[in-house]
């Protein structure tokens, strides 16, 4: 049990918010490393509390909603054949609801009609919403504190009691999950995150986010084993002046904040790494250290630069390389996790790790380049030691395509046809009891990603990871792009107006019903998801 | 001649030493990132959207409050409008804000554009407006479309905000 789980459920749930203000989250403090967990016999059981918890990042306070109190949440640690049982308990409260205007009630979204809409007029609109709040729980409020888990990258069963992501975890709920963990889910750097669709990014917002780490043969490469890992999670808070993620609907915006709210609220964004703003990481002149990074935000592509110093990647979205990569920088989308060695140069200074200027389709033009840390090179010289061979990672049976699809990724952010955005795959809004493809378990699949978009949609399935085959459409002169058709991926981007073609194999021991999607969350929440159901090998017509 | 040379030659290695050292330092843009305090408001707030269903109503903002208005521009260009055109809107399209005869000033305080390309139909950049809004009472943010065709539909050719200036605003704890 995490120390402390006690006192942060009733300092979050029932006191007032300033009561419990941590101080560990200033400008320029040494990257913190994040509390753990490990599995012990083969299993590792745990308790998560969702719970809002007030502390200061930087210098300024802010109010979140955290796992168990901690911000982003604890590193569960496991192998290959062990079982995780993790206990969700959702003890959210309201937060960031804008006291300016009544909240659009019975505006009609996107999609609904004079049939299907709300009501108009103030008087009908009354005991709709009435109805709304008692029997259905679907006012904004309410999906924004309903939540559930998806542990992102691990090949484990997506039904029942496992990864399944259809859960709803309402306040004062809890849900017991268990994932058994497969004898050859690669070792790498995965992650947890909530994924009840419509409030997924108002949670990641809040940095509601933590690291799961399967450890096996990549950590027994001698070099890496002997240097220093640190796990760093990039998280993405959007917070309105009272420092609370607006509990509002979100539009996209041009300038330095990416989004506004209906009804219009101030906010900022803020990058942290660990839960810190602009941390420092010391490393020895000639130190070698073992980075594993996961990008969290809801929505920022991170550019991930470390001034003067090249990165020597070991894996992408938890699966080890082959061989190391060299690389000037490395591209995260959201969702995306790169695991790397970074070798402190012989000269002592201060080096920015930043998130360079980079233009993924947002309205207005490129985000701007924003610092996140800091690498200072300080004392001594230290012998530090960059492994070339790794591991044998997964192979690609060796089998024809059984089937190849086409997906068509596009949006509309006007307004035109109700309030807030829509985003499509193949011109249709996600619907929870739709079945949108039907494939088989133990067969090798091409699917053809179409991006009618200038909007980069990071294209996300669970379960089952995949390798890239074909990118077309890369900007001129856009040199983020990794095509290396060797790279297993659970996040991959689609060009502006470009396409993507990927490989993937699903798994023949795992089916059930589940989601690929646009890890730009808003996106995800505003229709961008489609249900793909796994059946049985020799099941599918 | 020789001196005038050397003396050119150090000020370019200097510069090039400086911005050197420059990228090697922490001289990147801060954090958090913010857009000056603005209420950003888009198309999407335009007053009484047929969306709304007839259940709209404005939002307030405080006294010195930055305004910020985006919306899709090129080849449609927008004008800010004051005077008389320049009237606020009834409330759920029934309550006529003259019962409220109290005005806030509305101040143009500048304006600028930022690419768009490719995002929205018949836009190829986004037009910003930002205000100081002063006083206590009703202020009417608006804007006329015009020149290079006929705005679409999700640019009409009038936007109106609406806004309550100066009432304190409930904070929920």
């Amino acid at each position: 049990m995490l120390k402390g789980t006690g006192l942060a459920v009733a300092g979050g749930f029932l006191l007032p918010k300033s009561a419990n203000v941590r101080a560990d989250a200033a400008t320029g403090e040494p990257l913190r490393d994040l509390p753990e967990v490990r599995s012990s016999g083969g299993v590792l059981d745990e308790q998560l509390d969702m719970v809002a918890r007030s502390m200061r990042v930087g210098d300024r306070p802010v109010t979140l909603d955290t796992y168990s109190g901690e911000f982003p949440g604890p590193i569960f640690r496991f192998r290959p054949g062990d079982q995780v049982r993790l206990l969700l308990r959702n003890r959210m409260r309201p937060m960031g609801i804008p006291a300016n205007k009544l909240p659009p009630m019975c505006a009609s979204h996107p999609g609904e009609d004079g049939s299907t809409g709300p009501p108009h007029g103030p008087v009908e609109c009354a005991p709709h919403v009435a109805g709304q709040v008692a029997a259905a729980g679907e006012t904004l409020p309410q999906t924004m504190l309903a939540t559930n888990i998806h542990t992102h990258g691990l090949q484990v069963s997506p039904e029942g009691n496992a990864d399944n992501v259809f859960v709803r975890i309402d306040p004062l709920g809890q849900h017991q999950y268990v994932y058994d963990i497969p004898d050859d889910q690669p070792a790498g750097l995965h992650w947890y995150h909530p994924h009840f669709h419509g409030s997924t990014s108002h949670q990641g917002w809040a940095g509601l986010s933590g690291p799961l780490i399967v450890e096996g043969d990549i950590d027994e490469v001698p070099e890496l084993a002997e240097m220093r890992e640190r796990t760093i999670v990039i998280n993405e808070l959007w917070l309105d002046e009272n420092g609370e993620v607006p509990t509002a609907l979100v539009v996209p915006t041009g300038g330095p904040v990416p989004f506004s709210s209906i009804p219009a609220v101030p906010t900022t964004t803020t990058f942290t790494l660990n839960g810190q703003l602009l941390p420092e990481v010391r490393m020895r002149p000639g130190e070698t250290q073992r980075w594993r990074m996961l990008n969290a935000s809801p929505h920022r592509a991170i550019w991930l630069h470390v001034d003067g110093h090249p990165l020597h990647q070991v894996g992408v979205d938890g699966v080890p390389l082959a061989r190391t990569r060299r690389v000037p920088a490395t591209m995260l989308s959201a969702g995306n996790r790169v695991e790397f060695v970074v070798r402190a140069g012989q000269r002592p200074g201060r080096y920015p790790i930043f998130a360079r200027e980079y233009d993924q389709g947002h309205p207005g033009g490129a985000r701007p380049t924003v610092q996140l840390g800091t690498l200072v090179v300080t004392g001594p010289p230290a012998p530090g030691q960059i492994p070339t061979t790794l591991v044998t990672p997964p192979r690609m049976p060796d089998r024809p395509v059984a089937r190849r699809r086409t997906l068509v990724f596009s949006g509309d952010i006007t307004g035109s046809d109700g309030i807030g955005v829509r985003f499509f795959i193949d011109g249709k809004l996600y619907d929870h009891h739709r079945i949108d493809q039907t494939v088989e378990a133990g067969t090798v699949e091409e699917w053809r990603l179409v991006n009618d978009d200038v909007f980069q949609h990071p294209f996300h399935i669970h379960v089952n990871p995949f390798q890239v085959t074909d990118v077309k459409g890369i900007p001129p002169g856009d040199t983020s792009w990794d095509t290396d058709p060797s790279i297993w991926w659970d996040v991959f981007r689609l060009p502006p107006k470009g396409e993507v073609t990927i490989r993937t194999y699903f798994r023949p021991d795992i089916t059930g019903k589940t989601v690929y999607h646009c890890h730009i969350l808003p996106h995800e929440d505003n229709g961008m998801m489609g249900n793909v159901l796994i059946s049985p090998p020799g099941e599918v017509s | 001649m020789r001196a005038a040379r050397s003396l050119a030659a150090g000020v370019m290695i200097a510069a090039l030493f400086t911005t050197t050292s420059a990228t090697a330092s922490d001289q990147l843009p801060g954090q958090p990132l913010d857009a000056g305090h603005a209420y950003i408001f888009t198309q999407q707030h335009r007053d009484n959207l047929y969306w709304w269903n007839d259940t709209w109503t404005p939002q307030t903002v405080p006294s010195g409050a930055h305004l910020q208005v985006q919306l899709p521009s090129d080849p449609v260009r927008w004008v800010p409008e004051r005077g008389g055109h320049c009237q606020p809107s009834p409330v759920a399209d029934l309550v006529p804000t003259w019962l409220v005869p109290l005005r806030a000033d509305v101040e143009l305080t500048g304006r600028t554009s930022l690419p768009n390309e490719g995002r929205m139909p018949e836009s190829s950049r986004i037009a910003v407006f930002d205000y100081r809004v002063d006083g206590v009472g009703i202020a009417a943010v608006c804007l006329r479309a015009e020149t290079g065709g006929e705005p679409g539909s999700h640019t009409p050719a009038d936007y109106v905000l609406t806004l309550v200036v100066g009432v304190p605003q409930i904070s929920l704890p």
